[in-house]
């Protein structure tokens, strides 16, 4: 209330001054050089054939990408860009192959395997999208199972006339361990990604890069 | 400690009463009140602090030294205007300081028996209710979409020989038993039943209404129900060749128990499916949506 | 001014003091046993509390190879396990063709009936192999389901067999079960439904003896029933 004039001398409060001093100094020094802008996005690693991507639930090795020919049914000939890959399931459950994602059709945060074979380039266009199975001794299957590993083919239709690019480049994206809400907290491996304003369209993060020449075999 | 007249106009019926400045009587005297030099009433008693501020409090040790200390009650004002008023009444007495704490004091000696008893009676009051409530809303909530997934069927019991009728069509079902028919060595623990249900279009209406049973099964008298398997269906695909009253057969098969084979009753529940002869798909999506009709009638034949 | 403050305050002490106040060591008791049972609630929360998964996993009953499992809503054994390296299936047009694997077939043999009302196992839930570190493997889709037990109905008052085809690595048979989830209603999911967990029966030898002894190849189009 009321102060003696007597009293014993207060000290000067320096603390407050000081912090104010420093904050605005900093807001200056931060705007003098243009203030924060987002970095440049680091190019995602890149990754040889042959060469193991951890994908995290699993794990991948991009051996080849082959033009083919195909025995069709009623003595067709067709013929196929295939991408050979070598999948291991490092998750506790059967997962499933999927589907690729349809080029320009945006991404959802799937569980499927192929959902992170995010993009080719170029672009392959066919007609129902590549489709995608597991092979092993000649059986076909949809299922990756734990700890399993398995040969899993990517195959485009081309037209018998198309020339094949000489060498394809795939974003592959990789699945993280999350819940998928809050309501539904049930853990699953899911694409790993961003969502814009965690409403807009879903970004799938590249994990790796990899570049396969194309090779001419003949089935 | 200032209370300001919440209507800020003070009441003016007497204008001259008071001076320009001068507060109205009901304020209490404020000490930037520069007019005011009555006796100055202790304050407003404040709250006692409802969370205890640990520690003692040093009562202020700073002494009055100006103005000197003077009997109260006596003008001491230099202040030459504005000139005073002369209606001002004292203010309000406030309340008396001890009287708030001992409000707030317990219970004088004759209630502190019956305290305890009223708040067990409170304490296990609440933990019952919040038992409930954590137990019951989730179960609530659970029965409901139990409900959901399970709706309750209206049951039209059929008199053993006769036909059922639901929605312009009249339905007949026999019963009998019958062999494997894949051909496999019978089975002591089951006995395969061959079901013949007849529909019959009474009306135009019931012509239209064609569409495959939306269930059949097998029910015995406990409400076990067992699976009843479509083998042919002699319905015409097309509601034009559907003709009213000509009897069209549908046969079954399923597997019950033997010890329930003669028990077992058919119970069918219709379809609410109508196929109106050359209507666009629009009209009848529009249908499908608009209709109150759920497939929720059940025949249940005797046998 | 600051006088009477002072003197409030006094005063205002003064009243608190005079209320009645149980004994010290009364209080102290309440205390530590408030913070003791807070404690306790936090401890609890830490350690014991149920993962999501855990909470809304269906209710686990658990049985052993040839014991009948009973539940509310169906009753389940599992009769036999054999292992091979080849199976068979059949396509749309009833084809036999012969499927090889690098891994192994666990073929389980498992007997069901319902309670109240016939049911089918489920695609989308099927039954699942647990390993004794917790992979849990589908059934395989390399056989066709028509071959399993997934084409029979499970319906009351009598049993219903068939085949459960797993493709696992070697590694997963010792200590393997079977939890076989009852298909679930596609619009309400019961989190109250029933489920079995049968252990196989592959402890160490056992699950050795199992594996040596694989069949090179086991027909399932057969013995199909």
């Amino acid at each position: 209330m009321t102060s003696s004039p007597n009293g014993a001398r207060r000290r000067r409060p320096v603390l407050v001054p000081v912090a104010s001093a420093l904050a605005v100094v900093g807001i200056g020094v931060t705007a003098a050089f243009g203030g924060f802008t987002e970095a440049p996005e680091k190019p995602p690693p890149t990754a040889s054939p042959g060469e193991t991507i951890d994908q995290g639930q699993f794990r991948t090795q991009f051996i080849k990408a082959i033009d083919t020919t195909e025995q069709g049914d009623f003595g067709t000939t067709k013929r196929y860009l295939e991408l050979v890959l070598k999948v291991t399931n490092m998750g506790k459950e059967t997962a499933s192959v999927g589907i690729v994602p349809e080029p320009g059709k945006g991404f959802r945060q799937s569980t499927t395997f192929a959902s992170s074979l995010l993009r080719t380039r170029p672009e392959i266009k066919t007609k129902y999208g590549p489709q995608v199975s597991v092979f092993s001794l000649g059986v076909e299957s949809r299922q990756l199972h734990p700890g399993i590993t398995t040969t899993v083919v990517v195959k485009y239709e081309l037209e018998p006339t198309a020339a094949a690019p000489p060498e394809i480049s795939l974003d592959v994206g990789s699945f993280e361990y999350q819940k998928i809400g809050l309501r539904d907290q049930t853990h699953y491996w899911m694409l790993a990604g961003e969502r814009e304003d965690d409403k807009g369209a879903f970004e799938p993060e590249v994990a790796a890069r990899i570049t396969l020449p194309v090779r001419k075999e003949s089935a | 400690m200032t209370e300001t007249p919440m209507d800020g106009t003070p009441p003016r019926n007497d204008p001259d009463a008071r001076d320009w400045f001068a507060p109205p009587a009901e304020q209490p005297p404020d000490f930037t009140d520069i007019t005011y030099s009555g006796p100055v009433p202790p304050p407003m008693p404040t709250a006692p602090p409802s969370v205890p501020i640990p520690g003692t409090l040093a009562p202020p040790r700073d002494l009055r030294v100006w103005p000197p200390l003077e009997p109260e009650e006596q003008d001491r004002s230099t202040q030459p205007f504005p000139a005073l008023r002369t209606n001002r009444q004292p203010p309000p007495a406030a309340p008396a300081l001890p009287s708030l704490p001992r409000e707030a004091a317990p219970e004088p000696p004759a209630d502190v028996p019956a305290a305890p008893t009223r708040r067990t009676g409170l304490l296990v009051g609440g933990a019952v209710l919040s038992v409930v409530l954590a137990v019951g809303a989730p179960t609530l909530f659970g029965y409901q979409a139990f409900r959901y997934g399970r709706p309750d069927y209206t049951v039209h019991i059929v008199p053993r020989g006769q036909a059922g009728v639901w929605q312009h069509v009249s339905w007949r079902v026999t019963v009998e038993k019958t062999e494997d028919p894949s051909g496999k060595p019978e089975r002591s623990d089951r006995q395969w039943l061959k079901v013949v249900a007849t529909r019959t279009a009474l009306d135009a209406e019931g012509a239209m209404r064609h569409g495959q049973p939306a269930e059949v099964k097998f029910t015995d008298r406990d409400g076990r129900t067992w699976q009843v398997e479509r083998v042919s269906d002699e319905t015409p695909p097309d509601a034009k060749d559907n003709k009213i009253g000509t009897p069209y057969r549908i046969e079954m098969m399923g597997v019950v128990p033997p010890p329930v084979a003669d028990e077992v009753e058919v119970t069918l529940r219709p379809s609410g499916y109508r196929d109106v002869p050359d209507q666009s798909a629009e009209d009848f999506m529009k249908d499908v949506f608009t209709s109150t009709e759920k497939d929720d009638h059940v025949l249940r034949f005797r046998r | 001014m600051a006088v009477t403050q002072a003197e409030s305050r006094t005063a205002r002490r003064a009243a608190r003091e005079k209320r009645p106040r149980r004994g010290v060591g009364r209080r102290i008791a309440a205390g530590a046993a408030g913070i003791v049972l807070a404690a306790a609630a936090v401890y609890v929360q830490q350690n014991f509390s149920m993962s999501f998964e855990q909470r809304t996993s269906y209710l686990t009953y658990k049985g052993r190879l040839g014991e009948t499992v009973e539940t509310k809503r169906f009753a389940v054994k599992v009769l036999s396990v054999a292992a091979a390296h080849a199976v068979d299936t059949t396509d749309y047009s009833n084809k036999v063709t012969k499927v090889a694997t690098g891994n192994l077939f666990l073929l389980v043999d498992v007997s069901a009936t319902s309670t109240r009302e016939p049911m089918r196992l489920s695609e989308s839930s099927p039954p699942l192999l647990l390993t004794a570190d917790g992979r849990r493997y589908s059934p395989t889709d390399k056989v066709n389901a028509a071959l399993t037990l997934f084409n029979k109905y499970i319906q009351p008052g009598f049993w219903s067999s068939g085949l459960l085809v797993f493709e696992v690595p070697k590694d997963a048979v010792p200590g393997a079960g079977l939890v076989f989830i009852p298909p679930n209603n596609a619009f309400v999911n019961d989190a109250y439904a029933p489920e079995a967990q049968i252990d196989l029966g592959l402890s160490g030898t056992a699950a050795d003896r199992l594996v040596s002894q694989a069949e090179d190849y086991h027909s399932l189009v057969s013995v199909s029933r």
